[in-house]
């Protein structure tokens, strides 16, 4: 377990617990359910916990849509706080992150269609670095980040709705039934999503 | 570029674009608000405020399903009949409901609670209002006139019978 991850348990578990410091019966990692059911009970430090668990997957969810940190992490923060005023709807069908994701996804479609697709999706330079160390010569990084950077663009130019499918994959945080359900569409429809947004880029890669 | 090579080109690409972390200020953020008052609204309030108000409208209801009868005088009964007329014996004043009461209302009686209201102020909720004093009411007779009759006489009527005569005389 990352030293990070366990100190942000300890802290948790210190506050529900005050008195089970170090005790070993209760060094466990509750799970969602449980600390919804301490939010439930008026415990804030456990919607921390869930929040410190989850805002990086409803972060990404909401930069897959929208594309720019800023506006992500103001979706985010909507999210995670509306989703502590609506804990009471919270029934478990889901995952306490499939729903936080749907609620953020929500919010990110509403905010998207209010604004224009700036294409400010490109990676960020850190990554474009990143890509060259792995190039076996200057030529050849320079001409991968080239490509890479052409694949970017030919993600950014798909259909929304098969770049949302094809990101929300690669993020990485939910399976494609967790996807599916967060966006309220079948698996089914899901995965045909994301078969279409390759079939689309290897057809515009081809010729590159 | 065969196939391979794309799909883990694509994978590569998307992968990186969602490489991305919140910022801590992030979970901050969200806490403070939080914090602020954005307060769940557990389910079971909205439960305890409809119990609230079925239990209001129940003791509502109770209380003017229970409560005094409308007490309605009669209006004053005529002293008397019309002239020439038998006597006729007046009801004595009852007390009645109203007519858009119901009959459960009628058969109800005074509670306690209605009793305890007309019971008289103690001293303590005496008012510093001064009385005022006011004469009794003294009522007194009134002399009316006998209207005089007149005797009225009537001539007897000698009425002659009546003779009838043959067909043949009258014609003529």
């Amino acid at each position: 377990m990352p030293p990070a991850k366990a100190s942000i348990e300890r802290v948790a578990l210190r506050h529900l617990d005050p008195d089970a410091q170090g005790h070993p019966e209760h060094s466990r990692r509750m799970d969602d359910g449980e600390l919804v059911e301490q939010v439930r009970a008026g415990d804030q430090m456990a919607f921390g916990e869930l929040v410190e668990r989850h805002r990086g997957a409803v972060y990404r969810a909401a930069l897959a849509a929208l594309g720019n940190d800023a506006d992500a992490e103001d979706i985010a923060q909507e999210a995670l706080v509306l989703a502590y005023r609506r804990l009471d709807q919270f029934r478990g069908d889901a995952s306490v992150r499939t729903w936080m994701v749907s609620i953020a996804w929500r919010l990110a479609l509403s905010r998207r269609r209010r604004m224009w697709w700036k294409g400010n999706m490109v990676a960020p330079e850190t990554e474009l670095h990143a890509l060259r160390d792995v190039a076996p010569s200057p030529e050849a990084r320079v001409q991968s980040a080239q490509f890479m950077k052409t694949v970017q663009l030919q993600i950014r130019r798909l259909p929304p709705k098969l770049r949302d499918a094809l990101l929300l994959t690669a993020a990485g945080d939910l399976t494609h039934d967790e996807i599916a359900a967060a966006l309220h569409i079948p698996a089914s429809t899901f995965r045909g999503r994301v078969r279409d947004a390759r079939l689309r880029l290897k057809e515009r890669l081809e010729g590159v | 570029m065969d196939e391979r090579e794309l799909d883990r080109a694509i994978d590569t690409a998307a992968g990186r674009m969602m490489a991305r972390e919140p910022s801590r200020a992030l979970g901050y953020n969200v806490m403070a608000r939080v914090r602020a008052g954005a307060a769940p609204a557990p389910r079971r309030l909205v439960w305890i405020a409809a119990g609230a108000s079925l239990v209001l409208c129940a003791a509502i209801a109770t209380a003017l399903m229970i409560g005094p009868a409308a007490v309605v005088p009669l209006p004053p009964a005529a002293p008397s009949v019309a002239i020439g007329q038998p006597p006729v014996m007046i009801a004595p004043l009852t007390t009645v409901a109203s007519e858009t009461a119901t009959p459960r209302r009628l058969a109800r009686t005074p509670t306690a609670a209605w009793s305890a209201s007309a019971l008289p102020m103690p001293p303590n909720d005496v008012s510093p209002i001064e009385p005022i004093v006011t004469e009794p009411i003294a009522l007194s007779t009134i002399d009316v006139p006998l209207l005089e009759r007149d005797n009225v006489v009537i001539d007897v009527l000698n009425i002659e019978p009546l003779t009838i005569e043959p067909l043949a005389v009258s014609n003529d």
